[in-house]
């Protein structure tokens, strides 16, 4: 069965970015534009890992990442979040938080599979 | 591919830079507001993050700076002043400008980009402006000499390294991944099952690796956990890794002792082992990692990316195919060869497979596309204080890539113009009687060989009185000009066309009905409009289906052959003469539904028959049926259709020709026109 992602952005073209890579790569992508928008696609249906930016408006990357960690049926998924922040203090805010891993922006699509791929398989 | 949504990308950023610019004006009257430079640094962050994955050099580093600024203030480091604020907008004026320019190479642009940029920084406190860093190569990096080397890596990771999502699996696939290995389990500190918390990790692991590829790769594989474990490697060896007998026994002990391999045991065993292996053997082995590399690889590739001309390309000889296989059919059968006829049949399967793959392969589903159109409702909407509900249908059609490229910007401004001028606020809404919220329906479909494409809005129509008004004073028609329902919204598609007096911000961006019919007509598709005053719009775009190649019917009609595409066709009946003549309206009665009819020997001036059977195809366009009266149906066809020449072009029931397997030409019925054709004197409604 194809792997389900949540990305989540507010970016549009970023989105679409990687909706398009992953979709191409034959996911299953459910697109968040912030994470309280996001926050409606964790209602129990299986996602096997989500991908969030974090800085975002209405709720950030890394209060969704605290949020995620504390629900039952996905605290244990991984989590990647994007940054255009490879300064390490960013980096372990959101590990700190529950990240899995982050995908350095700009990011090529294969960078952004490969970084899927150590997590998700 | 990222050229693809670097349009968007521009797109999107003209919003965010308008977002910016309206922060900064408001941050001039309130110098405190958090808010408001939360929503200026997201702004600029977008700005960045975006540029540098589109190739917006410039505009990437200019705002990474600019970014800078706004962070430190954020964390009360730096203050807003006039000075800041005025420069900020000439900073929102350059990234206009390298929005519209990409990067800057134009000598005096840079000299400007450059002094904006000392301006800038000079702002910054420090000039630990930290642009993003690369991680610098670690000292121990290998030399490039692919010998292969073996390591000892040892990684202990804490309890809580499950909790964040990590599979330790994984990472040791990975190390496999890069050579050959041998991996050691540590299994000794997992407390017995009542004691044991199922999301802890209470293992840890030894891995003996040998592989040609440097220490960076193996320190890459433990990127996300480097902070949630203890991680060692140490080089102890050269060549490949064979497991012998005293290098088990090490193994073993250290297992039952609960204590790691010491990389100094280790290293002089390997080197034991290295003097007696002799070179041929590691040669083997290396070229044995390469080949697992490879493979791994191989693999990986669930996907490729293919240039679109090559699909092109591909399509273009399946068509050739097609037609080839089409005379080798009419061979078969003239030849009466059973064998050859078997051949001919699969050939013809095989084709007709190979086709509707090759066309699967070079389309794409509208689906991202709506995700545009979805927000620009809601967001239009809500800048204009209207309510509105925006249903979409039909999203899984798939278009042609070149199509849905055309189709964005037309579809855009029709919505644009839906919300802008169609809907009416709430109030208006109310007072007309209608629910405050206004609907937009967007409903996509397949018909014959056409793809539709239908934006209704349930706003406050067109007036035609209006627009003839409005022509007239624009000098686009005379005022004695007499002019049918049909014509007068024709005009709004004219160019310098607007029906509102006063141009609103919203469609105030340069593009009229008279490019969206522009750019519709460049890939072959049609506009059409349809309104009624106080109920709503309809606009329809009808586009091709890029498939040049249809399943078509082969009928026969006078002493000419026509194609009508098979995914109209509902059924197919034989009517007795009487029947016909007996009906009046041309309507036929079968099984107790009327059915409206044309004969296509009247509408293609083809010469009549005397038969006793007719034969009747019934197609079906939306929920209207009409069957059409033909000679005979000879049977299936797949139909290369060619488009007509230029002379032809405007015919009005005939989309196009296709040449048969004997080398004559059949002509294409337009399934969907000859509804109109046929239209008029009969609703021809279902029931």
């Amino acid at each position: 069965m194809a792997k389900t992602v949540l990305i989540v952005d507010d970016s549009e073209s970023i989105r679409e970015v990687v909706n398009f890579t992953l979709q191409n790569e034959g996911y299953d992508v459910l697109v968040g534009v912030d994470g309280q928008d996001a926050l409606q696609y964790l209602d129990g249906r299986p996602i096997d890992i989500i991908i969030t930016d974090l800085h975002m408006p209405n709720m950030d990357g890394l209060e969704l990442i605290r949020k995620v960690r504390e629900m039952d049926n996905y605290k244990h998924i991984p989590i990647l979040f994007l940054t255009t922040e490879s300064q390490a203090a960013k980096k372990m805010e959101a590990k700190q938080a529950g990240a899995t891993g982050w995908i350095i922006k700009p990011f090529v699509p294969a960078k952004l599979l490969s970084a899927i791929s150590r997590v998700l398989r | 591919m990222i050229d693809k949504f670097k349009a968007k990308f521009v797109e999107e950023s003209l919003d965010n830079v308008n977002d910016l610019e309206e922060a900064l004006f408001a941050l001039e009257n309130d110098m405190q507001s958090k808010e408001l430079i939360e929503r200026i640094f997201r702004a600029m962050h977008s700005l960045k993050g975006g540029g540098a994955m589109f190739g917006f050099n410039h505009l990437s580093e200019f705002t990474h700076h600019l970014e800078n600024i706004f962070d430190q203030i954020r964390n009360n480091k730096l203050e807003v002043t006039n000075d800041l604020i005025s420069l900020t907008f000439s900073a929102v004026d350059e990234i206009k400008y390298l929005l519209d320019k990409g990067d800057l190479t134009e000598e005096e642009d840079l000299e400007e980009f450059n002094s904006l940029m000392e301006k800038i920084q000079a702002f910054l406190h420090d000039d630990g402006a930290p642009s993003v860093s690369h991680k610098t190569s670690s000292s121990n990096a290998v030399d490039d000499n692919s010998d292969s080397k073996i390591y000892l890596i040892s990684f202990i990771p804490r309890e809580n390294l499950l909790q964040n999502g990590t599979n330790p699996l994984f990472l040791l696939d990975d190390l496999h991944a890069l050579g050959d290995g041998h991996s050691i389990v540590f299994t000794h500190k997992v407390p017995p099952f009542d004691a044991l918390v199922p999301d802890y990790n209470y293992c840890f692991w030894q891995i003996i690796l040998s592989t040609s590829e440097p220490v960076n790769e193996i320190k890459d594989v433990f990127i996300f956990v480097e902070d949630e474990c203890d991680l060692s490697i140490e080089e102890v060896g050269k060549g490949s890794f064979k497991l012998t007998p005293p290098i088990e026994k090490l193994i073993e002990s250290a297992r039952q002792a609960n204590s790691l391999i010491k990389s100094s045991e280790l290293k002089i065993l390997l080197n034991k082992v290295d003097k007696k292996e002799d070179n041929k053997s590691s040669q083997k082995a290396k070229s044995g990692t390469n080949k697992q590399k490879t493979q791994l690889k191989e693999h990986k590739i669930s996907s490729i990316r293919v240039a679109s001309k090559k699909i092109d390309e591909l399509v273009n000889l399946v068509s050739e195919l097609v037609t080839t296989q089409a005379q080798l059919s009419v061979y078969a059968e003239k030849k009466g060869d059973s064998d050859i006829l078997t051949l001919a049949e699969n050939v013809q399967k095989l084709s007709r497979q190979l086709r509707d793959n090759a066309f699967e392969i070079s389309l794409i589903p509208m689906q991202s596309e709506l995700m545009r159109f979805q927000r620009l409702v809601r967001d239009l909407s809500k800048e204009l204080g209207k309510e509105t509900e925006f249903v979409i249908e039909g999203g899984d059609i798939e278009l042609d890539k070149n199509i849905i490229e055309h189709l964005t910007d037309p579809l855009l401004h029709i919505l644009r113009n839906c919300v802008d001028h169609g809907i009416e606020t709430p109030e208006e809404r109310v007072a007309a009687g209608k629910s405050p919220k206004g609907n937009i329906y967007f409903k996509a479909y397949y018909e014959g060989a056409n793809v539709m494409i239908e934006v209704t809005d349930d706003g406050k129509g067109i007036d035609v009185n209006a627009i003839k008004a409005k022509a007239i004073k624009r000098g686009l028609i005379h005022e004695t000009d007499e002019l049918t329902q049909k014509e007068i919204m024709d005009l709004v598609f004219t160019s310098g066309f607007s029906t509102r007096d006063t141009v609103s911000d919203v469609s105030g961006r340069g593009v009229g009905m008279d490019v969206v019919r522009k750019k519709i007509a460049e890939i072959r598709g049609e506009v059409t409009i349809d309104s009624q005053v106080g109920q709503g719009t309809t606009i329809t775009l009808r586009l091709p289906l890029t498939l040049s190649i249809i399943d078509g019917l082969l009928l026969k009609v006078g002493f000419n052959k026509y194609v009508v595409p098979i995914s109209s066709i509902e059924k197919i009946y034989s009517l007795a003469k009487e029947q016909l003549r007996d009906s009046f309206n041309r309507v036929v009665v079968i099984d107790n539904t009327q059915i409206p009819y044309v004969d296509l020997r009247d509408v293609f001036k083809e010469e009549k028959q005397e038969t006793t059977n007719i034969q009747m195809v019934l197609i079906r366009h939306e929920n209207k049926r009409l069957g059409l009266l033909v000679d005979e149906v000879l049977g299936e066809h797949q139909t290369v259709v060619k488009p007509m020449g230029r002379y032809l072009q405007r015919h009005e029931v005939i989309s196009g020709a296709s040449v048969l397997g004997d080398g004559s030409i059949a002509l294409v019925v337009d399934t969907n026109r000859i509804f109109q054709f046929s239209g008029g004197n009969n609703s021809g409604k279902n029931n």
